[in-house]
């Protein structure tokens, strides 16, 4: 299972303000909040935290088929890992060139991720990879949602579908796809 | 003569006009504000950055003097859940 979140930092300040009254009490547990309060940078760790729960809850929602809900406080994070009804997530977060990148996968899973540059489509940077490792022309790709809005590669005459992610915010995109072993 | 608390007595049109106002500044499709109604899902189709969800539910509350607690406010990603949501806690006020 994989899921990823990208979070624009520049975009980010103009558009919340982490500082409001009862926004990290919402959307962080008690843990979280004195973590990202006795950080030296704490709005750089709002970020990374709440990409990280975004990524967890991608795959969460992925393995279980789950319907969308705003539940972020159930999503915990513990160092490098998420955890949410008992399930783990493994996390790996980076902080470059202005974005916060974090991606979320459960244990032993594979998988191919990339941060696109701007004006580039996302799409097309996944479809290209996909024609590379799969030996098999863009025109035979297609992006396909299922139930409840979770996105799969389909390749033409393949049976398996792969599961991918796409993440955009700001000047920023990326995807995380699913590897098999 | 006692006074009535604000918004006991809104209809749903009502309510859906304030909440109209309140997910405006958030809102980056437009054509599915203007669209607006009841199955309207505040991410897929207004597209409102999931970190301004927590703004949309801070505004609801202090709009309508309630408090949305964690189990109210993980249904609020569409406009008929949180008219519900909003619903229910004015009723309970």
């Amino acid at each position: 299972m994989i899921g990823n979140d990208i979070v624009d930092l520049h975009l980010a300040k103009t558009q919340s303000n982490w500082l409001r009254k009862g926004w990290l009490e919402k959307l962080f547990t008690e843990d979280e909040q004195y973590h990202i309060l006795n950080t030296a940078d704490s709005e750089l760790e709002v970020w990374k935290l709440w990409s990280k729960k975004e990524a967890a809850y991608k795959a969460h929602q992925r393995r279980f088929s789950l319907a969308p809900r705003f539940n972020p406080r159930w999503y915990q994070c513990q160092g490098e890992t998420v955890g949410i009804n008992g399930y783990i997530y493994h996390t790996n977060t980076s902080v470059s060139r202005g974005a916060v990148y974090s991606i979320a996968t459960t244990d032993q899973q594979a998988y191919f991720t990339q941060i696109v540059n701007q004006g580039v489509s996302v799409k097309e940077e996944l479809k290209n990879y996909i024609s590379q490792i799969c030996s098999v022309t863009s025109n035979d790709i297609i992006l396909i949602k299922k139930d409840n809005g979770i996105p799969y590669v389909k390749i033409k005459d393949q049976l398996d579908d792969i599961p991918f992610s796409l993440t955009h915010h700001g000047n920023f995109s990326a995807f995380i796809i699913a590897l098999r072993k | 003569m006692g006074s009535l608390p604000k918004y006991n007595f809104m209809t749903k049109e009502e309510l859906l006009a304030k909440l109209k106002t309140i997910i405006t500044p958030y809102v980056q499709n437009q054509e599915g504000l203007e669209a607006l109604h009841e199955d309207t899902d505040f991410i897929k189709d207004l597209e409102i950055n999931s970190a301004n969800l927590v703004d949309v539910v801070l505004d609801v509350e202090d709009e309508f003097d309630i408090e949305i607690d964690n189990e109210a406010m993980e249904k609020m990603i569409t406009v008929k859940d949180s008219i519900a949501v909003i619903e229910s806690k004015l009723a309970s006020k």
